[in-house]
Parts: C-alpha cells; structure tokens; sequence
C-alpha cells in the first residue's frame, strides 16, 4: 500500500511548456525514492508540489490516502532539506533544531532532549550553542538534516541536500544520510541531478526528462537496463548508435553488424547501445575485409589512466566510442584495434 | 643614473604628490575651516570659553519647542515612510511582473528631486489652489478650498514619505533580495504559518536593513528644511529652520552656532549608527541569483498585493509631479503656456526682481561649475584613495591613511546643507579668506555636498582598474599613454559621467546652503522658486511651477542617464 501516491500531477510556468507532465508515482512506507535528472527536468517542482510550496495545474497528490490540496505546507506534517540548509542565521545550531519543535507547541524539557537526541544521531552533540556561520559545509548539512528530522515528520523531502558540498565531503555524507534515514525508518523523496548519490541513497529511482519520468527501478536494474537513450545518456554511456534491424534479429550500424541477447521485436530504426566493457581486445592488422558480428575495429583517438582501468577512445566508422578496458592497456595513439563484444552488453532502443 | 634624470623623477613625484593633495586641502578649506568656525562662535563668541548660548538649547522655551518638533515629526515620518516602503520592497524583491523596471524606477526617482520641487509639487497637488482642490470645488461647486493642508503638519509628513520613500524602499528591497526564500519556506516546512513564519524568521532577519533605513530617513527628516520653509510656513521650525531664521532673519549667529554644534552632534551620532547597520547589513548572507528568487505573479491574492502596491507607488510618486506638471499649465481659464512664456519677459515691478531666466542662467552656470570641481576633486580623492590601498603600492601606513580618508571625504554627506551654509556665512565672509562677493563661493560650497557622491561614483571604477590589468597591457606592448586609453579610460569613463550627472543635478537644486550664501541679485532657480511660491498672485504662483518643472525635467533626465550609466554602483 502507497503511503505518497502521485497521480497524473502537471505545472506548467510558461504557457505550452510543462515542467512536470502528467507525472504518476507511488512510494511505500519507509522507502527512499530519488527523483533523478538533469536541471530543469522539472524535479525540484515535482518535490516542491509535494510539498506544498507550489500547486499543481492538474492531478492530485495523496498522502496516507487523504488528498492534500489546499493543505498548506506548515500543515502537512513533512519535513524539507533544501540545497541551501536555509538554516536561520540569526538562531544558533540549538534554536534551529528546535524551530520544528517550538512551532508544534512541544515542551521546553520535551525540546531539550528532542534536540540532543538528533544532535546526537548526527554527531553533533555539544553544537547547540555554535553559531550557524561558524558551522563547515558538512556540519550545516547534518545540522538541516536533524532540523528537518526532529519534529518526526511523516516524509521527508531532500531537494540536492549535498548539492553544495565538495566533492569528497559528498562521497562519505551520502552514505550517512541514508543510514541515518534507515534507522529512523523515514519516508524520503530525495532529488538529485547527481547518478553516483542517487545510487548510493536511493531504494528506488526515477529517472526524469523534461518533466516526465522515463522509468523507475532499484539502482541495479536501472544502471543495467537503461529504459531508453536518454536514461543511458544521462547515466554516463556514451556509445548510442542509430542503426536498423534487420530480419533476423541483426542490427546495421556504421561501425559494423550487431546481434544483442535481446534482439528487437521487429525490424525497422533503432538506437543501439554498446556498453563500454570490452569482451576481448587485440590488435588488428590491418583494413578488416571481413568483420565479425559484436567486434569493432578502429585507430586509438586518446586514452587516459582511471586507476583500476584505462578508458579508451576509438575512432571508428566516423563515430567516437568510448570503451572501459583494463589497466594494463599499452597501446599508442594511433594504433589499430578490434575489440569484441558480449550479446549481454548490447542494449536495443526501437525508435517510436 | 643621470643627476639631472633623477631631479626629474623627483620633481614630477612632488607634481604627483602634491596633485593629489589637493582634495585634502580643498576640504581643509572649504569643510573644515568652515565648520572650525562655527565651533569657535558657538563656544568662544568673545574668546574665552562661553557655553551660554550652547545651553539656551534646554533653557529657551521656542528652542525646546523647535527640538520637540524636530523629533517627533523625524519620528512619525520615519513610521510612516517605513510602514509604506515595507510592503512595496517585499513586492520588488519577491516578485517579476511587467512594468517593474519602471516602478522601480519612479519609486528612485524621488532621490534626485530637488527638495524646493517636491515641496512645490505638493503645493500643485493638495495646495489652496491645487490640482485636488481646484476638481472638489468645481465638482461641488464650493466657494473655499475643502482640504487645507498647507501650512500643515500633514503636508509637511506627506512630502516626507514621498521624498524618503525611495529611499527606504530601496535599502530594504535590495536587502529582501539577498534573503534567501527557502529560509521562510524552511520555516513553514517545520510547521510556521506564513505570519509566523515572518515573525520568527523575515523580520529578525530584516532588521538590520530596517534599522538602516530608519537611521537614514531619521537624518533626512530630522535635517529637513526646504520642505519645512515652502510648506510649513512661518509656524513650524526644525532645528536647521531655527538656525536659518537665527542667522538670517535675527542675525543672532553665536545662537545660530551653538544650535549649529548641537545639529552636528545629533547629525554624527545618527549617521555613526547608519554606517554601523550598515556594516552589519553586509553580513555574509549568501547572494542568491535575482532571477531565481523572483516569481511571477499568480494567483488573485499575489495579485492584488503586486498591483496594489505598484499602483501605490505610481500614485505616491506620480501624482504630486503630473499635479506639478499639470497645474504649471493651466491658468485661470484653461490651459496656457503663459506662466512658461512669463519666464522670459521682464516685470520689473519689484524692487529685487530678477527675471527667472536669469535665475536660470545662473543655476545652469554655477552648477557647471560644481560639477567640473566635484569631479576633479572626486577624481584626484578616488585616485589618492585606490593609491593608498593598493598592497604593495603603499606602506601599511598608506592602508590605514586609506581607512581614515574615505569616511573622512564622505563627512559633508552627514553635515547639513544649513549648518555648511552658515560656516561659510561666518568663515568665509572676512578676512582672512573673503569670498562674499566672488562669484565661486556657491559652486565651492556646492561642490563639497556633492563630492561624496562623485567619490561614491567613481571608486568603485578606479578600484576595478588591477594593477594586474595595466600590466597585462604593458605586457602586450602598450605605452604609458596607451595604457590609460586602453584600460583606465574604458573602467572610468561610464562612472565618471555617473557621478559628474550626480554633481550637476545635486547642485541645480540645492537649497539649504544656497539660501545662506546667495547675493540677492543673483539668485539660483530654487531660490527664485522659493520667493515665487512666498509672493500673492496666481501669475507668480504659475512662474514658480513653471520653474519647478523645468528643473524637474532636468532632473528626471538626469536620473535617467545616471540609470543607464550606473553599472552597479554603491548604495548611499
């Protein structure tokens, strides 16, 4: 059963052009579910509809099977973490922790251990007194996390909470701020334009474009089976041919033939993905009369050291791909390749 | 190195230095001295120490009135203008909607005005034959003006709003602006209804600007005087009022002194508590992109409150200049050009007539004057200053020197024109510096209120001149000469132009220092507006508006070139 359900919710700020269209989704009691996408997707409006600070033209949100329009969003009992903490400046870390508390009439005694309980599940025990100017980046983050989670709000909201945060700083919160959702048990709708934090905190993600979802799944299925071009593009493949199906299951590109485990259902235009993870790799002679299916050969254009692999670049057939291959790799810039690849690592995307 | 190459160099250092010592003695002269003066009147009338006429501030009964008066107008038009401004700014700051760049501009516009042309204004409009009393009379065919607000306290409030309003509203929507929203929707996401959510949150964080804006109204109502002499009548006085008739009309000038001194002391206190607000309005709070924080306007609600107040704004502002401009064009019967044409031809009527048009020629002159010295000398101060702060250019003394210098040129911004006016009246009237009868006394005196603004204009372009940018161009092969058209020119010139269109309107309208220093056969456009609007007869009353417009018209022209040119300049 639902605890948010989204139905069919549409805004549109410029007449003809929506942010969010016709966008339908539910999210189980508990789960953390990451709306992902490139800015302007249309994302934060989604998040922002949810949660009241803005109104959707069309379609209706639900919470706990009570329609919330018109409930205005101090009275709807969820809880915001905004890419900008928005932490009071004039209230020190303990007063803004406890701005949630104040507003729903709880008691001094009730608010101070309220208070140093969540300082305490965020690590900050002993803050209360600091000064939000005085706080780092990381310590504001924690400090709207636990603002935000004090007054026990029934969902959380997350609008690019680490947004603003370095990159290494990035890495190890995104980890704890799923842990420490987990361990409260809390409902969240996490946005992010992020792939790598989507992953890391979400149960379930939804991939948006243009104020659509394109598809929804754990992170594992997603990043295995990207549902179209655009969610591949924006997960980092970078290798989308267009080509045509032939008969048989084949498929034409101009970089060679192709013969995926799930071949298209008919023929006709589609868009072939080759993943970057090279079956097999060796160095090809010389103009291949005769190419193999799944194989490629092309002239080395650049490469580059990633640590525990080397990324590759090929010139072939007037396209660029880009291939993962091991560390080892010991090639020149300009040398001649033919790489084989899998059936698995091959994706199909019917046009239409 | 050559000796004679040497002698050089020394000799054009000592230019140089010397050159840009300039603006310091010109204020030592002209500020300083002055000001000298009026504390050694006031405290040593006979030289010894005599604190007599000091003391008659809290002894005579006419001077304590005057002081309860002063404060407690400052006070109500402080409440009145903020209480205004507050909404207005929520509206700029929250919301886009058509037509904001021209409310935003009408709403500025004020700032500018001279204040004898927003006195005059408000005789057009709420006046005994005013544009509003001019409609209820034929309207209800009534025999006697039905709004008396002339010589009124009302009248007097109501040119106060409209003329600080601006500047309220600018202060406090600029500072709106940079409070980011997701601090109040934050607020309401933890259960703040939006009024608490104002309470709790907007207001505490407001207020700084708030108190900004009410330290620097304050000064401006608490200082007023040409508002307070055109439209109030012989029956009310502020303390610069008070001063004026002590000095002019009494010529009681140890009394105008001591009043003087104690004008200075509540002027320094009150603008030390703007600058320090001001200090903590530029708290780091983080800057948010203009675009991103303004909305359209949606709903009815959000409607209503946008158009309700842009419509606020155009009527505040508006209606007093269109009464102003509309009223200078009709007489008696119908619309006429005639109180314009009368500019321009002699009545000689009056034993000290002079024809407007020459009250016009002379303001044109003398505020050319001002300007060419305003600039240079902002100029030479903008140049000494970035000099000074340069690291590296100078010692840590000539960073200090900076420090002390910039608050120092922006003193005669916190001086009343009235109390500049009578330090020259009693400095510079005799030996040993007797400018009486030259013809430089007003651009001299006008030129020192305005070089504030000139220096505000132009620092900021001098301090985007990096050492690292004229380097680069030598680098790339540029010559001395080559340098500063290629660099200095470009980053000046639009500032340079700001401020010199600041200098020329500030002293077209200045009033309180005028009146002390003008020779009565010479008077400037304000001042001749001012004896027009105080003359009987509805010609002089048409040549006073007549006059009125024109300078308004400058005036609006000018703001709109300052507009354009100001490339994100400093707020005063």
């Amino acid at each position: 059963m639902a605890l948010l359900e989204v139905r069919d919710v549409t805004r549109s700020f410029v007449p003809g052009t929506a942010a969010v269209a016709g966008v339908s989704l539910d999210i189980a009691p508990g789960e953390i579910l990451c709306l992902l996408g490139p800015s302007g997707c249309g994302k934060t409006t989604l998040l922002r509809i949810i949660a009241g600070l803005e109104t959707a033209d069309r379609g209706a949100v639900r919470f706990d099977g009570r329609d919330l329009a018109g409930v205005p969003p101090h009275a709807r009992d969820f809880g915001m973490m905004f890419q900008d903490f928005a932490l009071f400046p004039h209230k020190n870390v303990f007063d803004n922790v406890a701005f949630g508390l104040r507003m729903r009439q709880a008691s001094r005694a009730e608010i101070a251990a309220r208070v140093a309980e969540m300082l305490a599940m965020v690590d900050l025990d002993g803050f209360g007194a600091r000064q939000i100017a005085q706080l780092s980046g990381g310590e504001q983050q924690r400090v709207a996390l636990a603002r935000a989670l004090a007054p026990g709000p029934r969902l959380l909201m997350l609008d690019e909470p680490l947004g603003a945060l370095d990159r290494a700083l990035r890495e190890r919160l995104m980890v704890d701020v799923r842990a420490i959702l987990k361990r409260v048990g809390m409902t969240a709708v996490y946005v992010t334009h992020d792939q790598t934090e989507a992953f890391a905190v979400a149960d379930r993600l939804a991939v948006m474009n243009a104020g659509q979802i394109e598809q929804v799944g754990a992170p594992p299925a997603v990043y295995e089976r990207p549902a179209t071009p655009f969610v591949a593009r924006f997960l980092g493949f970078e290798n989308l041919l267009p080509g045509v199906a032939g008969g048989a299951g084949e498929i034409a590109t101009a970089v060679g033939r192709f013969r995926p485990a799930s071949p298209p259902s008919r023929p006709g235009k589609v868009t072939l993905l080759i993943k970057p993870a090279a079956a097999q790799l060796e160095a090809a002679a010389g103009p291949a009369d005769v190419v193999a299916e799944n194989t490629i050969t092309g002239v080395v254009e650049a490469a580059a050291f990633r640590g525990r692999f080397c990324q590759v670049w090929l010139a072939a057939g007037g396209q660029r791909l880009l291939f993962e291959v091991g560390s080892e790799f010991d090639y020149q810039i300009g040398d001649r390749l033919r790489i084989a690849i899998s059936p698995d690592q091959l994706l199909v995307y019917e046009a239409g | 190195m050559p000796d004679s190459s040497r002698r050089a160099r020394t000799v054009r250092r000592l230019l140089t230095g010397g050159l840009l010592l300039l603006p310091l003695l010109f204020f030592a002269l002209f500020y300083f001295y002055p000001l000298g003066a009026i504390l050694r009147l006031g405290l040593w009338p006979e030289g010894r120490l005599d604190t007599a006429a000091l003391g008659q501030m809290f002894t005579s009964r006419t001077i304590l009135g005057v002081l309860w008066f002063t404060l407690w107008q400052a006070v109500v038009s402080t409440l009145l203008t903020l209480a205004l401004a507050m909404p207005g700014a929520y509206v700029l700051a929250r919301y886009r909607f058509r037509g904001q760049s021209l409310i935003r501009a009408v709403a500025t516009l004020p700032f500018v005005l001279p204040t004898v042309v927003v006195a005059a204004a408000f005789v057009a409009l709420v006046g005994p034959s005013g544009v509003v009393n001019n409609w209820l009379m034929d309207a209800l065919s009534l025999d006697a003006p039905p709004i008396r607000l002339s010589q009124t306290v009302w009248i007097i409030l109501l040119a106060h709003v409209f003329y600080n309003y601006s500047v309220a509203l600018r202060l406090l929507s600029a500072y709106w602006q940079n409070l980011p929203p997701s601090l109040t929707q934050a607020a309401q996401m933890l259960g703040a209804s939006p009024g608490r959510a104002f309470v709790e949150v907007t207001l505490p964080l407001l207020r700084p600007a708030i108190l900004a804006a009410a330290a620097l109204v304050f000064t401006f109502t608490f200082t007023s005087f040409g508002v307070i002499v055109v439209l109030g009548g012989p029956r009310f006085a502020t303390l610069e009022v008070e001063i004026y008739r002590q000095a002019v009309n009494l010529f009681n000038l140890p009394v105008a002194a001591a009043l003087s001194l104690w004008q200075i002391l509540f002027t320094f206190i009150l603008m030390l508590f703007y600058t320090r607000t001001q200090a903590r309005i530029s708290r780091p709070l983080r800057l948010g992109a203009r675009r991103a924080i303004e909305r359209p306007v949606r709903t009815g609600r959000e409607k209503l409150l946008v158009y309700g107040n842009a419509a606020a704004i155009l009527v505040l502002i508006g209606a007093p200049l269109l009464a102003l401009v509309g009223r200078s064009l009709r007489g008696a019967s119908g619309p006429t050009l005639a109180y314009y044409r009368a500019l321009f031809t002699n009545r000689d009527d009056s034993l000290f007539f002079v024809p407007p048009a020459e009250a016009i020629g002379n303001s044109v002159a003398i505020a050319l004057a001002a300007m060419l010295l305003a600039v240079t000398l902002g100029v030479l101060s903008a140049q000494l200053l970035t000099h000074w702060e340069r690291p590296g250019g100078a010692t840590g003394r000539g960073a200090l020197l900076a420090r002390l210098l910039d608050p120092l040129l922006m003193l005669p911004l916190a001086t009343s024109a009235v109390t500049l006016g009578l330090g020259y009246l009693i400095a510079l009237g005799r030996p040993p510096l007797n400018l009486r009868a030259s013809i430089l006394m007003l651009p001299i005196a006008h030129a020192v209120v305005a070089a504030p603004f000139v220096l505000r204009s132009v620092l900021p372009g001098f301090r985007g001149i990096l050492p690292s940018l004229r380097e680069a161009a030598a680098m790339l092969g540029a010559d001395g000469p080559r340098v500063w058209r290629e660099v200095d020119w470009p980053l000046i010139r639009r500032p340079l132009l700001v401020g010199a269109l600041f200098a020329f309107t500030i002293s077209l309208g200045e009033f309180g220092a005028t009146i002390f220093l003008v020779r009565p056969e010479t008077p400037t456009l304000p001042i001749a507006i001012y004896r027009f609007l105080g003359q009987p007869g509805a010609l002089n009353y048409g040549q006073a508006l007549a006059m009125s417009v024109l300078l308004l018209l400058v005036c609006v022209v000018a703001f709109l070139a300052i507009e354009h040119f100001r490339i994100g300049g400093e707020e005063f």
